[in-house]
């Protein structure tokens, strides 16, 4: 287990073109480090399948006790199709306990998200 | 119909007026805009008809007249131009100061040369044809009919019925039983509105009405039926002017609709964000998404689609509107939509279901679950989540359309019922005062609680303190306005000085819903106009320099509000020529402000303009740009606890940003002490609190200036100020306010916290006592004095 951190990048549109690489890029990264950074930053365009796929990376980084950031800037569109898609901020996560649900409003300001319990 | 009281014309008559002069103004840009002639056509006869109902009949015939004039223009016969304006708003004018003067005699001939003009430039068009028997205008009818008698009117013109008025004339001791009479023969026909008396004098010992009803029957049948021909009155405007009440042509339905597409959709297709976005197309839509099934990395199928949604749609496309949103998933997907809201007002409406019966009907949450869980006294969804019936974003979701749903009955209610009353402002002053009464008797009562033993005193102090808090901030927002009738007024101020100066000017505002206390925006008023005089005599230049500098021939003025906290900024910004420093820096070393080396930023420099005895002389207003009596504008400003900041760029123009609080009547404030005496200061001038030893102070010598984290800040010993001679503690404090940018401090014995102060104006011998701008009451019943931290900062300085 690594202690540094796996940095993800992924770019362009995150959609289901690119979806089965994303989740076993990130499957493994989850399963060899203790921190997980997922860059964003140059992604232009989400569909569903990646809004779900952030869900769950969110749910299971916590679960494993592996600390999830997300680098900045988070794009806003990633944000606008959450909103739209109804994902906008439900005050607590269904998925993991009291964790505070990944489209709060400052979602973008998650630096040190699941470290803190 | 019991008679009105002269009060209230008046009051009504102002509003017509302030509204008249808005619609011409905003005729004079766009002066083909049907709607807004149709506003000032209406303002006109309304006028007309309350003026002839309270005997002003001088008046009344004036504005007849006018108003026929008017009708050319209505008629499409005579447009409008400027000078058509001018002598309109001169017409209205007129009819203020004879309101006013509160006299119906037109002494000097105003009225008649105004006339005379008038009809000079109807002369040059047209004649209009007279119609014998015009349909009536309802508008005169509108504002005597009561709240009752407009509801059945509009419930007559929903059915497309028409509405007739027929004139009567009874003697008087006749009138009872022939109204009766008139009322009967009516009735077969349709519906009696209302027997308005008529506005035109009667012959003496008789009595005239105008009885309004609704019919469906044809002009010719009425005739027979009633034996005398009814008028049809003209409702086409005041179904225009209501047009979401009276003709609403389907009603918006609320429909709950749970999308759960098959898994496959991914891959499939349609993307099913498309679908939800072609849904809110449709009305007002909100989106839940359940997410809590997508399952971990491991488990997760990143091409399966695991969420689900509720949505809450308001639309009045009506439910197969849906269904072909959805047209090519239907068959694999569950889709269940259900109607939640039919857009009707009955009774209750007010009230929607609660959250268990949400669940229960969308099926979320078994029945008999719900009624074990309700058994205790815990919020529902907090239990529902806890006790894992429920998952916490269904939980989320069902609360969503709850909401939806109430905020949205609330609309249509007081739409329905126009939920309003008049109320005379000194009443609702009596009541904030009265409310600021109880507040300082709360907090004495909260005091002797928490001093006492008693328990039940204690909760019950608790429970005082909860209703008074939300009563006080009910009561403070019943007086807030919003400030846009004031911006109203400085259209006619901006344009009158612009040609009266030979400028072009057009004045722009933003935030016109911004709310402020009433007795603010009255005081606030002055101190605005003078800044837009300012701006526009001093800063917007000629349209020929204009031009000249490659800008628009006309200037704009920009005047906004917008909240900000506790307070309400007010921007006046122009495009004009600027501030010239080194022309205030002149003047100002020339007056001794500041010493011929001194270095002040721009911010210090341009507060100079504010101070008094800065430029008093006319030459130097036109070489500095800005002047007359800007002290006056910052004294006002300062009167009002409000702060004014200048931001200038050469050439480009300047703005300026008043910064007032919304209310005068309680200010959140902080509580010191001096000896045995008390004060508050406004909290929003507080910075910090640092002590300051007696070490300090000598190593001061004798100078009153302190070192706070490298900078050096004055301050002012309220101790000395006062003259109080009590003994002085080894530590005092001293407040750091932030007067226009500078830092001073106050120096005191001690803090006592946060004070929610009840502001009261001091007695007629201290009213002008300087740096103390009004009292309070404490807890204890002893008062403390409300400083001025401005004025004792001036003060000091001379």
């Amino acid at each position: 287990m690594h202690e540094e951190a796996a940095v993800v990048t992924i770019t362009g549109r995150f959609d289901l073109v690119q979806i089965e690489e994303a989740h076993t890029r990130l499957q493994d990264a989850m399963a060899s480090h203790r921190q997980i950074v997922l860059d964003l930053s140059a992604v232009d365009g989400i569909d569903l399948a990646g809004l779900q796929l952030l869900c769950a990376v969110h749910r299971t980084a916590r679960e494993a006790g592996v600390s999830f950031y997300l680098s900045r800037p988070f794009p806003a569109c990633i944000m606008d199709c959450a909103r739209s898609a109804g994902f906008s901020p439900i005050a607590e996560c269904p998925g993991g306990g009291n964790t505070p649900c990944l489209w709060n409003e400052d979602a973008s300001d998650i630096v040190g998200e699941g470290d803190n319990d | 119909m019991t008679e009105l009281p002269l009060e209230s014309f008046l009051e009504e008559m102002g509003d017509l007026l302030a509204d008249l002069e808005a619609a011409l103004l905003a005729l004079e840009s766009s002066p083909s805009d049907g709607e807004l002639i149709g506003r000032v056509f209406r303002a006109f006869h309304t006028i007309k008809g309350l003026a002839g109902m309270f005997g002003f009949n001088t008046l009344s015939k004036f504005t007849h007249e006018v108003e026929s004039v008017f009708e050319s223009v209505r008629n499409g016969l005579l447009t409008v131009d400027s000078v058509l304006v001018n002598q309109l708003l001169a017409a209205k004018d007129h009819i203020g100061a004879l309101l006013a003067a509160c006299s119906d005699t037109d002494d000097k001939g105003v009225g008649e040369q105004l006339l005379a003009e008038l009809k000079q430039s109807r002369e040059t068009t047209s004649q209009v044809a007279a119609d014998e028997n015009p349909p009536l205008d309802i508008g005169s009818f509108l504002a005597v009919l009561t709240d009752y008698e407009l509801s059945r009117l509009k419930a007559n013109l929903k059915e497309e019925t028409r509405l007739y008025a027929l004139d009567t004339v009874y003697s008087l001791e006749q009138m009872e039983s022939e109204l009766t009479k008139a009322k009967g023969l009516i009735k077969p026909c349709g519906e009696l509105i209302s027997a308005v008396p008529k506005a035109a004098a009667a012959p003496p010992g008789s009595c005239g009405f105008t009885l309004l009803f609704a019919s469906g029957l044809s002009e010719a049948s009425l005739v027979e039926q009633l034996g005398s021909r009814p008028r049809e009155v003209d409702t086409a405007k005041f179904l225009v002017r209501s047009a979401p009440v009276v003709v609403s042509p389907k009603a918006a339905i609320t429909f709950r609709v749970r999308f759960r597409p098959s898994p496959e959709i991914l891959r499939t297709g349609p993307d099913p964000l498309v679908l939800l976005a072609e849904l809110s197309q449709l009305g007002t839509c909100l989106v839940v998404a359940h997410t809590s099934s997508i399952p971990s990395l491991d488990a997760l199928d990143p091409t399966l689609c695991h969420v689900f949604w509720d949505i809450i749609l308001t639309t009045d496309k009506g439910l197969n509107a849906i269904r072909d949103v959805f047209i090519f998933v239907e068959h694999n997907s569950e889709l269940i939509i259900e109607e939640v809201d039919d857009g009707g007002t009955g009774d209750g409406v007010l009230d929607y279901k609660r959250l268990g019966e949400i669940l229960v009907e969308r099926g979320d949450l078994a029945a008999e679950h719900l009624d074990e869980v309700l058994s205790s006294q815990k919020r529902l969804g907090e239990l529902l989540v806890e006790s894992q019936l429920v998952t916490s974003d269904k939980v989320q979701s069902a609360l969503v359309e709850q909401q939806h749903v109430k905020k949205l009955r609330l609309e249509r209610h007081s739409e329905e019922t126009g939920g309003s009353v008049k109320v005379p402002a000194e009443r609702l002053d009596l009541l904030v005062n009265l409310v600021g009464e109880l507040v300082t008797v709360q907090a004495r009562l909260s005091q002797l609680a928490s001093s006492s033993t008693e328990g039940a005193l204690m909760s019950v102090a608790e429970e005082v303190e909860r209703l008074t808090t939300e009563l006080r901030d009910n009561a403070l927002s019943i007086r807030m306005l919003p400030i846009g009738a004031t911006f109203g007024k400085f259209q006619r101020l901006v344009r009158d000085l612009s040609r009266e100066l030979g400028k072009e000017v057009e004045m722009v505002t933003a935030g016109a819903e911004t709310k402020l206390d009433k007795t603010v925006i009255e005081k606030l008023s002055d101190p605005l106009i003078h800044l837009i005089r300012n701006s526009i005599d001093h800063g917007i230049e000629s349209p020929e320099t204009r031009e000249a500098m490659g800008k628009p021939r006309k200037g704009t003025v920009r005047l906004a509000a917008v909240h900000s906290g506790d307070s309400v900024v007010i921007t006046i910004d122009d495009d004009g020529t600027g501030l010239d420093r080194e022309a205030i820096r002149a003047r100002a070393v020339e007056r001794g402000f500041i010493s011929p080396s001194a270095e002040p930023t721009e911010k210090e420099l341009f507060a100079l303009i504010f101070a008094s005895g800065f430029s008093t002389s006319r030459e130097i207003t036109s070489v500095s740009g800005r002047g007359v009596g800007m002290d006056v504008v910052k004294r006002s400003i300062d009167s009002l606890h409000g702060t004014v900041e200048i931001s200038s760029c050469q050439g480009a123009g300047t703005t300026i940003a008043v910064r007032i609080p919304l209310t005068l009547a309680i200010v959140e404030s902080l509580l010191v002490g001096i000896g045995r005496d008390r004060f508050v200061l406004p909290l929003a001038l507080v910075e910090e609190c640092v002590e300051l030893t007696r070490a300090d102070v000598t190593k001061a010598h004798g100078r009153n200036l302190a070192h706070v984290r490298g900078s050096i800040v004055p301050y002012i010993s309220l101790r000395e100020v006062f003259d109080i001679r009590d003994r002085m503690p080894e530590i005092q404090q001293i407040i750091i306010t932030n007067l226009n940018g500078e830092r001073i401090g106050f120096v005191v014995d001690y803090v006592i916290g946060e004070h929610q102060t009840v502001i009261k104006s001091l007695g007629r011998v201290y009213r002008d006592v300087a740096g103390i701008s009004g009292a309070t009451i404490l807890g204890d019943g002893s008062v403390a004095l409300i400083l001025d931290p401005p004025h004792l900062a001036r003060g000091a300085e001379l």
